[in-house]
C-alpha cells in the first residue's frame, strides 16, 4: 500500500478515539474525498467500533448478586483474609520450636504409656522378627540432574509396584507399573519416563521462596511456569518448562516437609513432562496436618493502665547505637494491629522521633539543594500546608502540582541526576537534566530508577507481572523469572551501592546479580538499606535473624523480626532511613521494639 | 557520594484528608459484581471469574491500607483482577495450549460448516466475539475494558500499567486486525457509506 493511503488509514484509526488535531481531521477529510478504498476502511472501522460498542458487552451480562450472596462472598473473603494474614504471623522459627517441642512431648508420653501397658516379655524377642527393613542405604546415590539437590533415599519405603511413599517428606504418589528404582531409591524410571527426589540443599524460607529459586536455576528455560497447588491443606507447586525450550524438557513438583509452606526442609521430584499429570494427580499425604501448637496472641492494652517502666538495653557496636525495649511477652501480644503501639510509653518514640519520622519539607530542601547546579527548584505552592510543589527552571514552571517524590540520585560524575515526581492528577515522571519524561511506575514495579556508577539502571516487569528484570542503560543485566506468584510487589528495592546494584526479592538480595543469600549461607535476606553510607540488612541464619552492617554482624540476635507483613503496627516493618533503622523483634518468647542508630 | 533512597515515600495529596475511608465491606458490595463480570469477560469461565474476583478482594483486603485514592476504587480494583486473570491465563495456557488449538481448529471447522445454523444478528455478535477471544492478550485486554467494561483511555492505562499512548496504539491496531478478519466473512455493510465526521 501507498504511503498516503497508509497515512490515512492510520488517521482512520486514531480517529476512533478522537485523537486527531484539526489540521489531521482536514488532511483525512481530503484524502477520503478522492479515495474509495480508504473511505470505504473508515466506513467499515466505524462500524466495527459500533457493533463493539453495542453488541460485545452482551456477550458478558451484567451479574446480579443478591445482598445475601455479597455478605456470604464478604464473609469469605474476610474468612481467607484473615487466615492468609495469620499464617504470615507465623514465624517459622517458633513453628520449628514449637513442633520439636511437641514432638518429644508426644514421644516420651507414647514411649511411658508404651512401656506401662506392654506386658514385660519372659524372654527377648528374637531381633530379626521385631525390627524393620533398614532404610539407610550403603549404596552411595546416584549422580543427580542438579548439583544444588542432594538425594533423599534415606525413608523411601517402595510399598509395591507403582507406589511411592516417602516417610521423610511424608508424601505418596504412584508412577507407571515397570519402572525401576535406583539402588538408593531416590531415582525411578522406565523406558518412557523417570522421576527423582532430592532434597533442595540451599536454605529457603518457604515454599514460594524454594519455588522461586528452582525455577530460576537455568534449567527451565525463560518462562518457566510456576503454580502454586494446594491439596487436602497441604500447599505444593509445580514448575513446567518453559515452551520455548521444548527440547531440554524438564518439569518438577517441590514440595515441603509434610507439604508445609515453611518446611523447614524442601524437596523437589524431577519429572518427565508426560508423568507429571500422572504424580501431581496421584499425590497424597501420609501425615496428618500438625496443628500449629500456637498462633501470634492479639491484644488491646488496657488504656487505664499506665504503659510499663521499661528499662532499654544499650549497646554500642561499631559506631551503632543499638537499643532494645522489652514490651511484652509473646503469651500477651503481637505487634501487627496498632494497639500494640500504646504498649511502647510515649518516651520510647519520643527519643529519637526527630530522626526517625519522615520529613516532607526536609526531603524538598535537601533535593532542591542538590538540584540547584542542574537549574531546578521545587517551589511551595499557597496554601502552604498541602505540601504542593511547582518545579521551576530558569525562573519557567516546567511542571505544576507535584505532591510526592523520590530522593534524588546522582551520577558518579555528579553530571546527571534522576528523581521520581508524581503530580496531583496521578501521572508520573523521571525528572532529569534535561527535563521530565513519562514513567509509569506500574511498568518498573514502582520502584524508582537510580544512577549506579554513570549508569541509569532501572526495574521493569513483563506484561504479564511475572518477572523483575533490572536495566542499566537500557541494557537487560538480571531478569528474575516467576516473581509474580502473590499479589504483593515480589522486589522491594533497588539501591546503589557505589558501583553495585542492590535488588531485593521475596527475601533474596541480589548484588549485582549475584545472591548475597548463598554467601551467607542465609534462608533469607531481607530490608537491605545504606545506613550511613553502609549496607545493613537483615538475614536468618540456623533459625535466627541476624543484622549485618558494614560487614559485620551485629552482636544481637532474634528469633524474628517482624518483615513483609500487610498491616497496621508491621506494616512498615522494619523502618530505616539513612541514620537509623528501627523494628520490632521477639527473642526468648518477649517483643522487643529496637532503634537502631548513628546518632552523632 | 550521595546514597539515594529508592522507595518512593509519598506525600499525600492534600485532598486524601477529606476522602472517606475505604472498608472492604464497602468495596464487596459496591465493585464485586463488576470484578466479577470483569474477570469473566477476561476468563470466559464462572467458576474461574469466581475465584479471580475473590482473589482481587482478598488482595484488595491486605493492601487497603496503602490505598490513597491515586486512582478510583474500580480503577484500583480492576488492576489487581486483570493481574490476577494474566496469572490464571498464563498458567491455564501452559497446560491448555494444545487442548485450546484443536478446539479453536474445531470451531473454525464448525463455523465454515453450518453458518445457516444461527440467525444473521446472533452470528455477527458471534463472530465478532470469537475475533476479540483471537487477539492476543496485548491487544485483548485494552478492547475488553474499552467495550465491554467502558472504560476510558486513561483508566485502561491505569489499570493495564502502560501509558496512555500504549493504550491507543494497542487500541488502533486491535481495531485493525479485528476489521482484517471480520472484513473476509463479509460482515460489514456495504450499501451504508460513513466517512468520519
Amino acid at each position: 500500500m501507498r504511503r498516503p493511503h497508509q497515512r490515512a488509514r492510520v488517521l482512520i484509526l486514531a480517529h476512533q478515539d478522537g485523537l486527531l488535531s484539526a489540521a489531521q481531521h482536514a488532511e483525512l477529510q481530503a484524502h477520503l474525498a478522492v479515495c474509495p478504498d480508504c473511505s470505504q476502511y473508515a466506513n467499515q472501522i466505524g462500524q466495527l467500533d459500533r457493533m463493539l460498542t453495542e453488541e460485545l458487552p452482551a456477550h458478558v451480562p451484567a451479574p446480579h448478586f443478591s445482598d445475601a450472596a455479597l455478605a456470604l462472598k464478604l464473609s469469605e473473603i474476610q474468612h481467607q483474609t484473615r487466615r492468609n494474614l495469620m499464617n504470615q504471623r507465623i514465624s517459622q522459627t517458633a513453628q520449628k520450636i514449637i513442633w520439636v517441642g511437641s514432638a518429644i512431648v508426644l514421644l516420651i508420653v507414647f514411649v511411658l504409656a508404651v512401656s506401662r501397658l506392654r506386658p514385660q516379655p519372659t524372654a527377648p524377642l528374637p531381633v530379626n522378627e521385631t525390627s524393620t527393613p533398614a532404610t539407610t542405604p550403603t549404596v552411595e546415590p546416584t549422580a543427580m540432574e542438579t548439583p544444588v539437590e542432594t538425594p533423599v533415599p534415606s525413608a523411601t519405603v517402595q510399598t509395591g509396584p507403582g507406589e511411592y511413599a516417602n516417610q521423610e517428606i511424608g508424601i505418596a504418589f504412584q508412577y507407571p507399573a515397570g519402572w525401576t528404582a535406583s539402588s538408593d531409591g531416590s531415582r525411578y524410571e522406565g523406558s518412557d519416563g523417570f522421576f527423582a527426589v532430592e532434597e533442595l540443599s540451599e536454605p529457603a524460607i518457604s515454599l514460594r521462596q524454594a519455588c522461586e529459586r528452582i525455577a530460576n536455576d537455568g534449567s527451565f528455560g525463560e518462562t518457566p511456569a510456576v503454580e502454586l497447588k494446594n491439596v487436602e491443606d497441604r500447599t505444593y507447586c509445580t514448575i513446567l518448562t518453559s515452551l520455548n525450550r521444548a527440547e531440554d524438557n524438564r518439569s518438577a513438583v517441590v514440595i515441603g516437609t509434610n507439604g508445609s509452606e515453611t518446611g523447614p526442609k524442601f524437596y523437589v521430584v524431577s519429572v518427565d513432562p508426560t508423568h507429571l499429570e500422572n504424580i501431581v494427580s496421584t499425590l497424597s499425604f501420609t501425615k496428618p496436618v500438625p496443628t500449629p501448637a500456637a498462633s501470634w496472641v492479639v491484644s488491646t492494652p488496657d488504656p487505664n493502665q499506665p504503659a510499663p517502666d521499661i528499662t532499654p538495653a544499650v549497646l554500642e557496636f561499631a559506631g551503632l547505637t543499638i537499643e532494645e525495649y522489652p514490651i511484652v511477652s509473646r503469651d500477651v501480644d503481637t505487634p501487627g494491629h496498632f494497639e500494640f503501639n500504646d504498649r511502647i510509653p510515649a518516651w520510647v518514640f519520643d527519643k529519637h522521633r526527630a530522626v526517625r519520622e519522615y520529613n516532607p519539607a526536609a526531603r524538598v530542601e535537601q533535593n532542591n539543594q542538590l538540584l540547584e547546579p542542574f537549574g531546578y527548584k521545587f517551589v511551595l505552592k499557597e496554601p502552604a500546608e498541602n505540601l504542593i510543589y511547582d518545579l521551576y527552571q530558569s525562573g519557567q514552571v516546567v511542571q505544576a502540582d507535584v505532591v510526592s517524590m523520590s530522593p534524588i540520585s546522582i551520577s558518579e560524575s555528579g553530571e546527571k541526576f534522576v528523581l521520581q515526581i508524581d503530580t496531583m492528577t496521578g501521572e508520573s515522571m523521571l525528572l532529569q537534566e534535561d527535563g521530565p519524561h513519562p514513567w509509569n511506575p506500574g511498568e518498573h514495579w514502582y520502584i524508582p530508577a537510580v544512577y549506579v556508577g554513570n549508569d541509569l539502571t532501572w526495574v521493569e516487569n513483563t506484561s504479564d507481572m511475572n518477572s523483575v528484570a533490572i536495566r542499566k542503560t537500557g541494557e537487560v543485566v538480571f531478569n528474575f523469572k516467576n516473581a509474580g506468584m502473590s499479589p504483593e510487589n515480589p522486589i522491594k528495592s533497588l539501591w546503589a551501592w557505589g558501583e553495585r546494584w542492590v535488588a531485593e526479592i521475596d527475601g533474596l538480595v541480589f548484588i549485582d546479580g549475584e545472591l548475597l543469600n548463598d554467601q551467607l549461607g542465609a534462608s533469607e535476606a531481607f530490608n537491605w538499606q545504606m545506613l550511613q553510607g553502609k549496607p545493613f540488612f537483615y538475614f536468618r541464619k540456623d533459625g535466627k535473624v541476624q543484622i549485618s552492617y558494614d560487614g559485620e554482624v551485629l552482636p544481637v540476635e532474634y528469633d524474628d523480626v517482624m518483615h513483609y507483613q500487610c498491616c497496621e503496627a508491621s506494616a512498615f516493618n522494619p523502618g530505616g532511613n539513612n541514620t537509623m533503622a528501627w523494628f520490632y523483634a521477639l527473642r526468648d518468647n518477649t517483643w522487643y521494639y529496637v532503634e537502631i542508630g548513628q546518632y552523632h | 557520594m550521595y546514597n539515594p533512597m529508592p522507595v518512593s515515600v509519598s506525600l499525600p495529596p492534600a485532598s486524601d484528608r477529606t476522602l472517606p475511608v475505604v472498608s472492604i465491606d464497602g468495596l464487596v458490595s459496591d465493585y464485586y459484581a463488576a470484578v466479577y463480570r470483569l474477570a469473566l469477560s477476561i476468563l470466559g469461565n464462572a467458576e474461574d471469574a469466581d475465584d479471580a474476583a475473590q482473589e482481587c478482594f482478598i488482595a484488595a483486603a491486605r493492601s487497603l491500607e496503602n490505598f490513597r485514592y491515586e486512582a478510583s476504587p474500580r480503577t484500583w480494583l480492576f488492576a489487581i483482577a486483570v493481574n490476577g486473570c494474566r496469572g490464571m491465563l498464563r498458567r491455564r495456557k501452559v497446560r491448555q495450549t494444545i487442548h485450546q488449538t484443536w478446539q479453536a481448529v474445531q470451531s473454525l471447522l464448525t463455523k465454515d460448516r453450518s453458518p445457516e445454523d444461527e440467525t444473521i444478528h446472533h452470528e455477527r455478535e458471534t463472530l465478532l466475539w470469537d475475533a476479540v477471544q483471537e487477539l492476543d492478550d496485548k491487544h485483548r485486554l485494552p478492547v475488553v475494558l474499552r467495550y465491554v467494561h467502558g472504560c476510558p483511555a486513561p483508566e485502561i492505562a491505569q489499570i493495564l500499567g502502560i501509558s496512555e499512548g500504549t493504550v491507543h496504539s494497542r487500541l488502533h491496531y486491535a481495531r485493525h486486525q479485528l476489521w482484517q478478519q471480520l472484513h473476509t466473512c463479509n460482515l460489514f455493510q456495504m450499501d451504508h457509506q460513513e466517512a468520519p465526521q
